[in-house]
């Protein structure tokens, strides 16, 4: 048939394929975290060793990295008395107490999983509320302080073909001193807008709250890449692929075992750690109810797990904590990452990192051990067939 | 305006660009770690980048990836491959509309030119810059690079009548037709 040759550039132009589309590969978890590592690394030392760890679960998000399920972060702003305290639990941080014996944390879990079994599961949206914060210390010449950065998130996962993926970040995002003191210590400094926190081999610049000037309003990302909806270790992965999970913790270990040899080279530091982190971010996806509970047996069977017994969440809410080993974290010291767990429903709460025991700058902006300086606590996780109103 | 906000402006703005075009020529995998490392090169020399500053990412992106030809050729040609196949991907669409099958077309056609010749197509189909902006980035002069569009273009045009005779000849091949 005879048509008139269109012009072959502007048919090229029109072929893009969506993978090599710039409005299609806007604002991935990957680029986010990029964005961190790279802030963070100084002209003079290039090598980015700052912990992008700090925002992975934050932007944890579906489609992206293997940064997205990973990560553990974020701290505890306000404590329920608005010290900013941020205590775990009320016990110590010390880990020798009888009932902290690796055995009882294990058991403890596969009670949860148990529970986690039993939730309904079905919908055209999975949506969540996070609420998380992280803790940083800030170095002037003077004396250190410590600010928190805090904010929500909601995250609304469309498992259904057409539907969209969405991100809503940057509701009611916060930073500001962490306690009074550090409130007097940033005045004595001159109350800067901007200040640079002491992180290990690099910079990372944060805008305080003065109270005066106008809030950035929230952000909203789609985070969908056509039907891949979430990330498992390295894969960027379907709403297919998540239900045809196994629900049988040894198959499940083995397929988490796999996607960690793919993954390798990843931020995250061994396999301990990764693999904490990888179930933890399944038991917040849209999987099956009896993943969920196999992915608790997952983290019941890793190594040197221990339960807390009774914590308090940094929303306030009772849960028991589970703890992995304490090890370093370069900005703070050494600390563990924990998890809190509603023992009725299964729920994750929340996940923490806490310090065990703070390093000489960490001190004297006054962290303990005992202080949460990352979480990242579930406010609401449910099945909706409403996408969320974009603000 | 710090350092550090101009970058993070920078980067909200060119990020998916130069992943966009590293992608079309290493794929998205390989692409991520390239654009990271243009833009850990772009913070390093952050008062040297010009304005615009896309000319140049993607300049410095190009180099890393010759780069990485050099010193792993392996990795490089399975990357290439990834991208040919992100690009052919395309082409398979199982549409009758004209126009679908017209970029179905060009696309195959893309994927069987040189390298050389798909990236400066790209480079103004894709990426939407001009002669000089695509100049700067290949690292030649603009009459050079206007010479060698020209040519490329033409080549690509062959390439897709090409495409369109086998497609007649053997119509169920790539796209359905009634």
């Amino acid at each position: 048939m005879a048509r008139t040759r269109p012009d072959v550039m502007k048919t090229l132009a029109n072929a893009r394929p969506p993978e090599l589309d710039p409005d299609q590969l806007a604002g991935s978890a990957r680029a986010r975290h990029d964005l961190i590592t790279i802030l963070a690394s100084t002209p003079e030392a290039p090598e980015p060793r700052w912990s992008a760890r700090l925002f992975t679960w934050r932007w944890a998000l579906p489609v992206a990295v293997a940064a997205a399920a990973v990560g553990v972060v974020v701290a505890l702003p306000e404590g329920p008395q608005g010290s900013g305290g941020a205590r775990a639990s009320a016990h110590p941080a010390t880990d020798d107490s009888p009932r902290h014996t690796p055995e009882n944390g294990r058991l403890a879990l596969l009670n949860v999983a148990a529970r986690a079994d039993r939730a309904t599961d079905e919908g055209t949206y999975w949506q969540t509320t996070t609420r998380s914060a992280w803790t940083g210390v800030v170095a002037p010449s003077g004396t250190p302080f410590a600010v928190v950065t805090s904010g929500m998130d909601q995250q609304s996962i469309g498992v259904r073909p057409g539907t969209e993926s969405l991100w809503i970040s940057g509701l009611d995002d916060r930073v500001v001193p962490r306690t009074e003191r550090d409130t007097a210590r940033w005045r004595t400094a001159g109350m800067p807008k901007d200040v640079t926190l002491a992180a290990k081999g690099g910079k990372l610049g944060l805008r305080m709250d003065t109270g005066s000037g106008k809030k950035k309003p929230p952000t909203v990302t789609r985070t969908d890449l056509g039907d891949r909806i979430a990330s498992l270790g390295a894969r960027n992965v379907t709403y297919a692929d998540l239900r045809e999970l196994p629900g049988d913790s040894a198959q499940l270990k083995a397929k988490l075992s796999d996607l960690y040899e793919e993954d390798r080279g990843s931020e995250i530091k061994g396999r301990t750690e990764w693999m904490w982190q990888q179930a933890a971010g399944l038991i917040r996806l849209p999987v099956k109810p009896a993943v969920r509970a196999a992915a608790y047996r997952v983290v019941a069977e890793l190594p040197g797990v221990r339960s807390l017994g009774e914590v308090t969440d940094p929303l306030g809410r009772k849960g028991i904590g589970f703890a992995l080993p304490a090890t370093d974290r370069p900005d703070y010291g050494t600390g563990r990452s924990e998890l809190i767990v509603d023992p009725a429903t299964g729920a994750l709460l929340a996940d923490q990192e806490t310090l065990t025991k703070p390093n000489a700058k960490a001190a004297e902006a006054g962290l303990t051990a005992g202080t949460v300086v990352n979480y990242n606590a579930t406010v609401t996780a449910k099945w909706t067939d409403r996408q969320l109103k974009t603000p | 305006m710090t350092d550090a906000q101009r970058f993070r402006d920078l980067y909200e703005e060119c990020h998916p660009r130069v992943l966009a075009y590293v992608s079309s020529l290493v794929g998205r995998q390989v692409g991520e770690d390239i654009t990271s490392e243009t833009f850990t090169v772009a913070w390093r020399r952050m008062r040297d980048v010009p304005a615009p500053p896309l000319p140049w990412l993607l300049g410095v992106a190009r180099n890393l990836t010759r780069e990485l030809r050099r010193r792993d050729g392996r990795q490089y040609a399975l990357a290439a491959e990834e991208a040919q196949r992100l690009i052919t991907s395309g082409a398979r669409v199982h549409d009758v509309a004209a126009d679908v099958t017209d970029r179905a077309a060009a696309l195959q056609a893309l994927a069987g030119l040189s390298a050389a010749d798909r990236e400066l197509l790209t480079l103004v189909a894709w990426q939407g810059l001009g002669p000089r902006q695509a100049a700067r980035v290949l690292g030649c002069t603009t009459a050079t690079f206007s010479v060698r569009l020209h040519r490329a273009r033409r080549r690509l045009e062959r390439a897709v009548d090409a495409v369109g005779l086998s497609r007649d000849a053997h119509p169920t091949v790539t796209a359905k037709e009634h």
